[in-house]
């Protein structure tokens, strides 16, 4: 069903500082959207609005039908835990754990770590990064912790994945790969991808493309076929 | 959450063994002050108890008051004194003896009790002689209602129920009248007149005042002496439950105008001082642990400011405020935990060490090494407090962490 957005206002401070204005688009189940803009855009406001991270002032957001303003404090950590994933820019991987323990760390919540080590080991082939899983994060590189980070955000199989600038700390060899993960997870597991970033190029990856300018909406084109 | 919890702590070994340390300390402290404070009681309560009475019942004592004659030559009628009167209405025998023994002996709290009768003499040996408390007794009551057979050092009590006008006395008295056992002493009565005597034996109680100016005699002997036939100037009672004492006491007073007393309130200024004690060890006591919940609650909330990052994952992964309090709190009570099993272990090391320093007898006390109570008690006490230093020093760093807002932490971190 996707996500569908109406009127939705983004106010900061006091006095309240308007970062999104009367945004409305829809984005439908399996897209792959890259939101751009300059920075101060609301970008990374967006995102973590739609995500469920950010209250919104004012408007209306709808995920798979459900308004997520209304959502119960359980229902929300379900829906954060079962059908989103989060990447951000710096990896926040747990230094005390293993890769794989950090990849496994979502499905403690629901006690199901043991039952989904498989895949965690599978997305960890996926990605290159098996050599990795006993290792602590501080001691592999910055594309492989990205990568585990990914791999993290993937493990419960979420409908929709949220990165904000997910290739910002990475140089372009380690950028290429996380993006060839987004583009094979978007295009084999459907999963809906919203994805944070100021590079043009990167953009250019995603299926649409919307572009913000001072919380407004400056563009959302489609890449053509 | 507990994995992640202790994977926290485990990554800080140095901090996490530091903070275990500090808690194990104090409880180390607060097992060894307490071991020590409550054994030195313990004895002394003993010795108190056991070589006195859990109730003694003496006769009444009551001060003349202004009032003391209102009533007194008519009714209603008022005395009007001169000068206000400063004197006592007591008397040296309990008016009505039997009653009592008929009350104690139908009352099932009571285990035993034993009459006396005590006067004042003087006790002398060639050119010796000092003034002595003498008590008359039936041995074989006696023994019943005091601890004294156990105190024997030298002969038994019973042989005062033999006859002839044998004594026991304590054995630092007898040190000093230099008389030992089946010697000859003379006791001298108010009057001045003398009576000869044979020693039977000697008790130590370990309290100096007590030994120095006691002795035992057969009952009638003491009354004969004093020429107050059948007079009884108190009765000690034992109870099945010492615990029971004051309010047993307390509930024999209402009965009549004899004085009814427990051991604790015969020897208050002891129990003044063990309350005093008390506030002491639970202040210090307190002060450790409040110290060590400090060092606690530091390291905690140091890991809670170092995880921001962490936490704002976490609760976008759908972990909720509650697995963000349970993630640090968990932590202040593993440390707890340990430090109260580590305080109970080391303070046990302690108190065993302890119990072996010997610092020679102090005059003629049978203390002569430091006393240790192994009250279980006091361990769980001291376990408790570890465990609610780590509790209450976990509580307040996990409740501020429960708190961050996700997206204020990555807004921040992302600044």
């Amino acid at each position: 069903m996707g996500i569908l957005v109406k009127n939705l206002e983004k106010s900061f401070g006091q006095p309240p500082t308007r970062v999104l204005k009367n945004l409305s688009f829809e984005i439908k189940e399996g897209e792959f959207v890259a939101i751009t803009g300059r920075s101060g855009s609301g970008k990374s406001t967006l995102l973590y609005t739609l995500s469920t991270l950010d209250p919104l002032t004012s408007g209306s957001i709808k995920l798979d039908g459900k308004e997520i303003s209304k959502l119960e404090n359980v229902e929300l950590h379900q829906f954060r835990n079962l059908r989103m994933g989060f990447v951000f820019q710096f990896h926040y991987l747990l230094p005390e754990l293993t890769c794989l323990e950090n990849i496994l760390v979502p499905a403690r919540k629901t006690n199901r770590h043991e039952a989904l080590e498989k895949t965690a080991l599978g997305l960890m082939e996926d990605f290159e990064i098996t050599h990795v899983k006993d290792k602590v994060p501080g001691k592999i590189s910055g594309g492989e912790r990205q990568r585990v980070a990914i791999a993290r955000a993937l493990l419960m199989k979420p409908k929709y994945l949220f990165a904000d600038e997910p290739t910002g700390n990475l140089d372009s060899i380690s950028s290429e790969k996380v993006l060839r993960i987004f583009e094979r997870v978007n295009k084999k597991d459907k999963t809906t991808i919203l994805m944070v970033t100021h590079d043009m190029g990167y953009a250019g990856r995603a299926g649409r493309r919307i572009g913000l300018v001072d919380g407004e909406i400056d563009f959302d084109r489609k890449r053509k076929t | 959450m507990l994995f992640l919890a202790l994977r926290q702590l485990f990554s800080r070994p140095r901090q996490t063994v530091l903070a275990i340390l500090g808690i194990g300390l104090g409880t180390t402290a607060f097992l060894a002050i307490s071991g020590m404070m409550l054994g030195f009681r313990e004895v002394i309560i003993r010795q108190l108890v056991n070589s006195t009475a859990h109730v003694s019942i003496t006769p009444h004592e009551d001060p003349v008051t202004e009032h003391s004659l209102d009533g007194f030559f008519f009714p209603g009628s008022l005395v009007k004194w001169i000068s206000p009167p400063v004197a006592k209405d007591e008397s040296l025998h309990l008016d009505f003896p039997q009653g009592w023994f008929d009350r104690l002996d139908q009352d099932p709290s009571v285990e035993a009790y034993a009459p006396q009768f005590s006067v004042q003499v003087l006790i002398s040996r060639t050119k010796v002689s000092r003034p002595i408390r003498l008590m008359g007794v039936v041995a074989s009551r006696q023994i019943k209602a005091t601890d004294i057979q156990e105190d024997m050092v030298e002969g038994n009590f019973q042989d005062l129920d033999k006859g002839g006008f044998l004594v026991i006395l304590g054995r630092s008295l007898g040190e000093k009248m230099g008389v030992r056992k089946d010697g000859a002493i003379n006791l001298i009565d108010a009057r001045g007149a003398s009576h000869p005597a044979k020693v039977a034996g000697f008790f130590d109680t370990g309290i100096t005042d007590i030994d120095d100016t006691l002795a035992y005699a057969p009952l009638h002997y003491v009354q004969q002496l004093n020429k107050t036939p059948g007079e009884i100037s108190q009765i000690a009672v034992r109870l099945k439950d010492v615990a029971l004492a004051r309010a047993t006491a307390d509930q024999w007073a209402l009965l009549g105008r004899d004085k009814v007393q427990s051991w604790d309130q015969a020897f208050a200024n002891f129990t003044t001082v063990f309350k005093f004690q008390d506030i002491m060890r639970f202040t210090l006591s307190w002060i450790i642990v409040i110290v060590a919940a400090f060092g606690v609650y530091n390291i905690l909330n140091m890991i809670v400011i170092q995880k921001r990052g962490e936490i704002a994952i976490l609760r976008s992964m759908g972990f909720d405020q509650r697995d963000i309090i349970l993630l640090f709190f968990q932590q202040g009570l593993f440390l707890g935990v340990c430090g109260g099993l580590l305080g109970m272990g080391l303070g046990t090391l302690l108190c065993l060490y302890l119990e072996t320093i010997h610092f020679g007898g102090m005059g003629h006390t049978t203390i002569d090494h430091i006393l240790i109570s192994w009250r279980l008690s006091t361990y769980l006490i001291g376990f408790t407090l570890a465990f609610l230093s780590g509790v209450f020093a976990g509580f307040f760093p996990a409740r501020a962490a429960s708190r961050m807002s996700p997206i204020d932490i990555l807004r921040a971190e992302g600044s």
